[in-house]
């Protein structure tokens, strides 16, 4: 059984001080900064509870900076929380940006058995699931050649074809999900979909309306590193949106 | 009991195999296009420890050839103490984000980084082994039991020493130029190419007696029946590893709620 529970938690990221302080003041985006003796706090959340099972399907969403990612962090134990209390239970397959955990110098064959072996796949299979991720990756003899030398939709298809690999209970998607190659196959896409639905627990960031509506059940509205709504898609959507329009027009 | 035994270690042997099969895969495309490939790795060894026998070979207590086998011994050894300070100023500032990835926590991480040293120790190793059969081969013996302890110390002295040194670059930048520069210095002060038998006093007295690295050098050549076996190395050697991991430990536990966030 999977499981997420987040009680009163409280991220900052801290950052070394450089020069004065001036000019340091919170703008339209963004957390709130604090000025501390030798280090820049950034309170990117702020008293956070949430607790998620098995089947739960959840979508972030906000503006930028608002503390979307630092959540999805936090659930990935990328982040430690200063404050409050985080328990996950379960394997958590984090998927934060296109090409993260890849490495640029190395070719598609070595970043596939690279992942293979990350991944726990029993060695006697790596050469198998190898040969897969070159199959419905579709890269043919670019598979062979350095990753840096690949176009943004060559990178988009070992990405997504790498996906065959991730045995996540709890899979957490940042935005990078919308920006997969149109031309991928539907084998390729389908292995998305898979994965998404192989999952226990979902949470997912987005600012697709229609990628939230496949694939969460549940929205939540962060802002300035708080909960500002949590619930149903059609409940909490369209209050973010009539927000962001407001906020729009009063720019 | 020999099966729960088996059942406890082997999650971390599978790791650990796994780990050197990734250092055998990242090395193999640091040296893509050579004919050698990670051959050149303890090849380039060896040619520094040539080098170094040859120019400082001044004694005249010891032959030419184990004036070699002493600096090969030291010089791998001191790879692996110079990797460990110099390749762990900066593990999770940028390593952080792939091993989150990759389902790696941050002592996962550097226990990661841990088998790549290992791995590159391992290699030279293989290398001291072949030329210590072909051409030392009397000088092998029962010593080469003591390289288990010797192993298990240096593992853990390498592992909680390199999140020292991230922990302390993280918090203080400056030194991470200090480490670099440190390490060259240790270098010299350390009896990697000198004789510490050799030395009765003066500054070089004074750097085999308080550089805990030379305890560490006499471990490893004493594993190879190059030198006596002196306890009072392996203690003080055992006490500097035990600093290293109580100090390393302490680092860990007071650092984690926050080393993540800091950018």
């Amino acid at each position: 059984m999977a499981r997420i529970d987040i009680e009163n938690a409280s991220v900052s990221y801290y950052l070394r001080k450089r020069g004065g302080a001036s000019g340091l003041k919170g703008g339209s985006v963004g957390a709130q900064i604090i000025v501390g003796k030798r280090y820049l706090e950034i309170a990117a959340l702020r008293n956070i509870s949430l607790s998620l099972k098995d089947g739960d399907r959840v979508g972030l969403v906000g503006i930028n900076g608002s503390g979307k990612s630092t959540l999805l962090k936090l659930c990935a134990g990328a982040v430690a929380a200063q404050s409050g209390r985080v328990s996950v239970e379960g394997t958590v397959s984090p998927q934060f940006a296109l090409g993260s955990g890849l490495r640029p110098e190395l070719t598609g064959r070595q970043n596939a058995e690279l992942k293979c072996l990350y991944m726990r796949v029993p060695q006697s299979m790596v050469s198998r699931y190898v040969e897969e991720v070159k199959e419905l990756s579709g890269l043919g003899g670019y598979f062979e050649l350095p990753m840096q030398s690949y176009s943004a939709g060559m990178r988009s298809r070992l990405v997504m074809s790498l996906l065959r690999l991730v045995r996540g209970e709890i899979l957490i998607m940042d935005e990078w999900i919308n920006v997969a190659d149109p031309s991928l196959n539907a084998t390729v896409g389908g292995l998305q979909s898979k994965l998404i639905e192989r999952s226990k627990i979902l949470i997912l960031a987005s600012h697709s309306r229609r990628v939230l509506d496949d694939w969460v059940n549940e929205i939540m509205w962060i802002d300035k590193g708080e909960i500002r709504d949590f619930g149903p898609i059609g409940d909490v959507y369209p209050k973010y949106q009539k927000w962001l329009t407001e906020r729009n027009e009063r720019k | 009991m020999t099966m729960a035994l088996w059942k406890s270690i082997r999650p971390y042997l599978s790791a650990a195999i796994r780990f050197f099969h990734i250092s055998y895969i990242e090395a193999k495309a640091q040296h893509h296009g050579a004919r050698l490939g990670v051959l050149w790795g303890p090849l380039s060894s060896l040619c520094f420890v040539v080098m170094l026998s040859l120019i400082f070979h001044h004694s005249e207590s010891m032959p030419q050839s184990d004036f070699f086998l002493y600096v090969f011994v030291g010089y791998i050894l001191w790879s692996f103490i110079a990797e460990t300070i110099t390749g762990s100023t900066d593990i999770i500032q940028k390593r952080l984000d792939f091993a989150v990835h990759n389902g790696l926590s941050v002592p996962g991480l550097f226990g990661k980084i841990l088998v790549d040293r290992l791995f590159s120790y391992g290699l030279n190793l293989v290398s001291l082994a072949l030329v210590a059969i072909v051409f030392f081969h009397d000088k092998l013996g029962a010593s080469l039991v003591l390289f288990l302890p010797f192993a298990l110390m240096i593992v853990a002295a390498s592992f909680f020493g390199a999140y020292l040194v991230n922990i302390i670059t993280i918090l203080f930048p400056d030194t991470r130029t200090l480490f670099q520069v440190g390490v060259r210095f240790l270098f010299f002060a350390s009896p990697v190419f000198w004789s510490a038998n050799e030395v009765t006093g003066g500054v070089r007295g004074l750097l085999t007696t308080y550089n805990p690295v030379s305890y560490f050098l006499s471990m490893a050549r004493q594993t190879m029946g190059i030198q006596v076996f002196n306890p009072s190395d392996w203690l003080i050697a055992l006490a500097v590893t035990a600093a290293i991991c109580v100090a390393g430990t302490l680092a860990y536990l007071g650092s984690r709620n926050f080393i993540r966030n800091l950018k």
